[in-house]
């Protein structure tokens, strides 16, 4: 059984929790539960409602998708962290690889944390903001980046008749590439960003 | 540390006094130094004065005044220059002691120019220019140095107290002017202003010296940052009109002063030599000093409750008109002649001085009240600062421009002219008059507005002249909207006497407002209103809300009635909220056999398939007062799948005052759900509701949000008691729920417009003062020392860092909390927009941080403010404790060896948050450091889990052996990691359960 000092420091590496005070979220620690998977099990399964997101305490899970797997996470690696703000289909499914223990946190148990103290709302909205800043920064600099290739390709196009360029879109991914892809460490795992398993896209608020 | 504790108020005859002179415990002594220095001040200027009056009169004559008046007011101007300037050079208590100096010395140069016949000229003609200017910047110093060293509730009650010292000075200095001229004579009697003057400005050095905490310590630069933002704000529409017709009102009133001293001047000039001047001015100011003083002690702010503000504004315009009307009339020669100007004038004189220093002056403030907060300070000081210097001077250019025209025309006649700078004034005056009458009706308009938008406090409008506008507004075809605003404003200023207002409107209201009016004039039912309240209800096809009000307003307000009237509505088919309510009227006004037909009705209603029908049956009940027959389906209907039944039940339980089920209204508070109903039904409770609010907010085994319910519900009841008791409470807890208690008292202190509470006030002032207040602060401050004390003590610590690095992050937690206490509290004792402009600039970057500072140490005037200040320093914490240290002796260093470090730090367990509390023994398990056997078992009953998980965990490290004993006892702990916990221990160590 974890301790509830065990739980705050899995829970403080989740990224939209990162900001805020271990006596908020050692009290969301403790409501969490603790859950062991078989191997091969499905935690959970594309284009299914979820309302709650899970930290890999142990083991090791695949997240996968129309059976391409896009990642595998181990401990410390949480999945499906927005599905405790809305209730939108899974993007991708994820699979015990072997015997896992998870820490789940569902919608209520942070809606009524949230209720009583309502500085982890302020907290999260922060960070939230913040993370649109960072992508509405990332967009501006990649629309320069492709009206200065198409300035470009216009030139050499004036040089080359005949040649013509299609402009790139780009879809609102926090990592910046494409969002079919996760973001790999540079040993080649999964990097437990910003709700790893589905890619933030075009999430609504 | 020491705690908070209560202040000592005086008791016995100080304690009358100060209730007598209505100021507070610790504001006597600066309210009589700022009267001591003002009075001290305003006798030297008024000695000055009659002295300079008198030679100026004497050696130019009264026609050079207006040339006195144009450049007077280009140095009034100059100098108010110089005021800004001084405070960007010097800190600002250095700058007031200045300028009081700098007020003075000049008299010396005066005076020794006066002993050179060559040079009496020019320094009459200086002297005269002095006194003109030197006055606005008397008021300027005296106003400014006042808004340092009281904040906005105490100024209230000092600064009356204060600005009468310019009244006494007018008595002493006028009458002891014919003693002084007969022993010392016209020109020492400047030495004697000179050395007042001194000794006002020596007060103000005392003053500025023992509040030096009052006042900023540098020179100002930013301090209007906090508050820029507001002043760019446009007036616009009706405000913009609204602020032309004030500075008209006050360009006027100024002019008339001057054209009236002006003729006043000229006519003692013509009658009088220079000694008798000064005599005479000295007992003329004298005796209407006192008169001033009686009428703004006694008179003045009555008259104006009584009469309403404009019709006390238009007493002086309407003096002037008659005074001034009759003296002219009768100064023809075909009646007294020229001679009867003198007396004319001088009466005229007497009544404008009177009358504006007294009735004039109280209405001031109550004429800028229409005026947004936001913009208010900076209309009245553009209104003080340039309208008035500038009608100064358009005085005396108009006075100028006339005798150059006399001259032209061939007026030389000096009674010619006399009579036509009269007829002048009563035509200035009949304007002033039109500008009250015009500003009358755009007043009660913005008043309207603003209170509508919840602006205004009605602390000193005219509520009769507001009550008004309100039917005006009413019975004029206008939205719906406004007309609902109408009558909440109305409930809200006066809802005993609603009825009067609204009764006679009841049938030309829409539905929906006819309910509202039912509703309201149902606080208080009176017969008189009975025939409108009976139309309504017979009205064919009455809405059956309507009708269910109309009938319960009938019934409630009629002491004889006819019970079969009411039978009719019991049928089925009648409404149901029409039913219940003829039902809950019957349970209340029947006999025996009645309440049980009203019973039987009742009881099919509540347990009725349709959801309607139980909603209707509980809202009777809650009419009914009666409830005992019918509690028996209370249990299930709190139960009911229906939120809407549950809630109605809720606040029948509240209306009825059912204390068997009072325990239901607290348990509801815990669920979104019924938790609005709760609320209401509680505060509907008030007082009866409060001793079990405050037994379940100071339960801390319930749960904390559970508890600020009940400590925010006792700030929504917000009676006296309700008040007293968050108070009280906020001396004696700590941490969150003091946090909470604070923003619980915030709310309602800093609630704006009709809805603020009309007692938050008197429960600071009596129960906590500015110095209980500032003994929080203190507290606080204290405890932001000991963690700062920690948190040095136990870096560098080695082994595991993850305990180290929590304990210091919880340490870092608390003290962001104590500086966010600190906050709070100051919002009690300084402007709370300045406070909180300072709080956010804090966060941002080293330029906002800098001007979160300058704005603090701009309008805080707490004793400790170097040390808050040194608190909120970026400095390191080394530093930043040992300048704390040094700075006050809430806070003292010693070193400690980490160990006793954590040892004190649990000796201070009751200030310390949960969290911090368990990292203390999760560093004590990991660093094998020994903890005391109180500490273990005080916190061992804490009611948080992981804090008893923290202990357990220590105590399988530090001492097995307890723990075995122990852990029997905590087997069954309500918190599922700890009893999880229990049980692995108790696995571990085979610990038998019921031991033998």
């Amino acid at each position: 059984m974890l301790t509830s000092i065990d739980r705050l420091l899995f829970i403080r590496g989740v990224p939209i929790f990162k900001e805020l005070r271990d006596d908020f979220l050692v009290r969301l620690a403790s409501v969490m539960d603790e859950v062991i998977f078989e191997t091969n099990y499905t935690i959970i399964t594309e284009g299914q409602e979820g309302r709650a997101m899970y930290i890999v305490v142990s083991g090791k899970v695949s997240v996968h998708l129309q059976g391409q797997e896009l990642a595998r996470l181990d401990e410390g690696a949480c999945f499906g962290e927005m599905s405790v703000f809305d209730a939108e289909p899974r993007s991708a499914s994820v699979t015990t690889i072997e015997p896992c223990q998870c820490l789940m946190l569902t919608q209520q148990q942070l809606y009524d944390a949230i209720d009583d103290t309502p500085g982890i709302a302020v907290n999260i909205i922060r960070l939230l903001s913040r993370r649109i800043r960072e992508l509405n920064q990332d967009i501006n600099r990649k629309q320069q980046q492709t009206s200065r290739q198409d300035s470009w390709s216009t030139n050499k196009a004036a040089a080359v008749k005949g040649t013509t360029h299609a402009s790139p879109s780009y879809s609102a991914n926090p990592q910046g590439g494409d969002s079919s892809i996760p973001p790999q460490r540079s040993n080649g795992t999964a990097m437990p960003g910003w709700d790893s398993a589905f890619p933030l896209g075009n999430v609504p608020y | 540390m020491r705690l908070a504790s209560r202040h000592d108020f005086p008791q016995g005859w100080q304690r009358h006094l100060l209730n007598l002179i209505n100021l507070r415990p610790g504001e006597e002594e600066r309210t009589l130094l700022m009267f001591a220095f003002y009075t001290a001040t305003s006798m030297g200027i008024l000695w000055l004065e009659v002295s300079s009056a008198a030679l100026f009169l004497g050696e130019y004559g009264a026609a050079t005044l207006p040339l006195i008046y144009i450049f007077s007011a280009a140095v009034g101007l100059g100098l108010s220059g110089v005021y800004s300037w001084l405070q960007k050079l010097f800190p600002l208590r250095w700058v007031i002691v200045m300028i009081a100096l700098l007020m003075a010395f000049p008299i010396l140069l005066f005076r020794w120019g006066l002993t050179f016949p060559w040079l009496v000229g020019s320094m009459v003609i200086a002297m005269r220019l002095w006194i003109e200017a030197i006055y606005s910047l008397n008021d300027l110093n005296l106003s400014v140095t006042a808004n340092q060293l009281f904040n906005i509730r105490e100024i209230k009650r000092a600064f009356p107290i204060i600005s009468s010292g310019n009244l006494v000075a007018d008595i002493l200095s006028g009458f002891s002017v014919y003693f002084l001229l007969s022993v010392v004579g016209l020109e020492n009697v400047l030495l004697m202003a000179f050395l007042v003057m001194v000794l006002g400005a020596a007060i103000l050095y005392y003053l500025s010296l023992n509040y030096e905490h009052a006042f900023p310590d540098s020179p100002r630069r930013q301090a209007e940052d906090g508050e820029s933002h507001q002043s760019k704000q446009r007036l616009q529409g009706a405000m913009r009109q609204y602020v032309v017709l004030l500075f008209s009102f006050f360009v006027l009133a100024q002019m008339l002063l001057f054209s009236i001293e002006f003729q006043f001047l000229n006519q003692l000039e013509i009658r009088l030599d220079v000694e008798a001047i000064a005599a005479f001015l000295g007992i003329f100011s004298g005796v209407l000093g006192l008169i001033e003083l009686i009428t703004q002690w006694f008179t003045s702010s009555r008259l104006i409750e009584r009469k309403g503000v404009f019709t006390i504004t238009l007493v002086l315009p309407t003096a002037i008109l008659i005074i001034g009307g009759v003296t002219l009339l009768a100064s023809y020669p075909a009646l007294m002649g020229a001679s009867i100007l003198f007396v004319g004038l001088v009466v005229l004189k007497f009544f404008d001085e009177w009358l504006r220093y007294t009735l004039v002056a109280t209405t001031r403030p109550i004429l800028f009240q229409p005026i947004p907060d936001q913009i208010r300070s900076k209309v009245q000081s553009l209104v003080g600062g340039i309208a008035e210097p500038l009608a100064m001077g358009g005085t005396g250019i108009a006075i100028l421009l006339t005798i150059q025209i006399c001259n032209r025309l061939g007026l030389t006649d000096s009674a010619a002219q006399a009579r036509l700078f009269l007829l002048g004034t009563i035509l200035a005056a009949a304007v002033w008059f039109a500008v009250v009458a015009l500003l009358r009706s755009r007043y009660l308009d913005l008043l309207v507005r603003s209170a509508e938008r919840g602006l205004m406090s009605f602390s000193d409008a005219n509520l009769r002249v507001l009550k008004r506008a309100f039917v005006e507004q009413l019975e004029s075809p206008g939205s719906e909207d406004n007309k609902r605003s109408c009558i909440e404003l109305l409930c809200s200023i006066d809802l005993k006497h609603v009825g009067e207002v609204l009764s006679p409107l009841l049938t030309s209201l829409s539905p929906a407002l006819q309910r509202q009016s039912l509703e309201a004039m149902l606080e208080y039912p009176n017969p008189a209103f009975l025939n409108e309240v009976k139309a309504l209800a017979e009205v064919p096809k009455q809405h059956p809300e309507i009708l269910a009000l109309a009938l319960r307003y009938t019934w409630l307000s009629q002491e004889h009635h006819n019970i079969n009237e009411l039978r009719p509505y019991l049928r089925p088919e009648v409404d149901a909220v029409v039913r219940g309510t003829a039902a809950s009227l019957m349970l209340r006004r029947g006999n025996s056999q009645e309440r049980a037909e009203a019973t039987a009705t009742l009881r099919k209603m509540l347990i009725h398939h349709r959801e309607r029908e139980r909603v209707m049956g509980c809202r009777a009940l809650g009419d009914a007062d009666y409830m005992e027959s019918l509690s028996i389906y209370i249990d299930d209907l709190l139960q009911d799948p229906s939120l809407r039944v549950r809630r109605a039940l809720l606040e029948a339980i509240a209306a009825t005052q059912f204390k068997k089920y009072y325990p239901s209204l607290l348990k509801a508070l815990q669920y979104k759900s019924t938790r609005d109903a709760a609320v209401h039904s509680l505060t509907r409770l008030g007082n009866d509701a409060l001793p079990m609010l405050e037994t379940l907010a100071r339960d801390q085994y319930k749960p904390e949000f559970l508890r600020h319910q009940a400590w925010q519900v006792m700030g929504s009841i917000g009676t006296f008691q309700a008040l007293e008791s968050l108070v009280n409470n906020l001396t004696t807890t700590w941490g969150n729920t003091r946090r909470c208690i604070l923003r619980t008292l915030l709310n309602v202190y800093l609630e704006t417009g009709v809805k603020r509470s009309s007692v938050i006030d008197a429960v600071l002032d009596q129960r906590l003062g500015r110095q209980g207040i500032e003994a929080l602060i203190d507290t606080e401050m204290a405890f932001v020392g000991q963690m700062l004390a920690a948190k040095i003590d136990l870096t560098n610590l080695g082994g595991t860092k993850t305990e180290v690095e929590l304990l210091q992050e919880a340490l870092d937690g608390l003290e962001h909390d104590a500086i966010e206490r600190l906050f709070m509290l100051l919002k009690f004792v300084s402007p709370a927009n300045a406070v909180q402009a300072a709080q956010v600039s804090l966060d941002g970057s080293t330029l906002s941080w800098a001007r979160g500072i300058e704005i603090l140490d701009n309008v805080l005037d707490i004793t400790n403010k170097k040390s808050f200040l040194i608190v909120l320093d970026r400095r390191p914490e080394e530093e930043k404790l040992s300048r704390l240290a040094d700075s006050t002796n809430l806070v003292t260093y010693r070193p400690m060896l980490p160990n006793e470090r954590l040892r004190q730090l649990l000796d201070l367990r009751n200030f310390l948050s949960d969290w911090a509390l368990a990292c203390c023994f999760h560093l004590a398990r990991i660093q094998h450091w020994n903890l005391t056997a109180e500490h273990t078992l005080a916190a061992l009953q804490h009611p948080t889990g992981f804090v008893r998980e923290a202990v357990l965990a220590y105590l399988n490290v530090a001492s097995p052996k307890a723990l075995q004993e122990l852990l029997p006892m905590m087997s069954h702990d309500p918190d599922e990691l700890v009893e999880k916990q229990v049980q692995q221990l108790i696995d571990r160590y085979s610990v038998p359960l019921n031991p033998a």
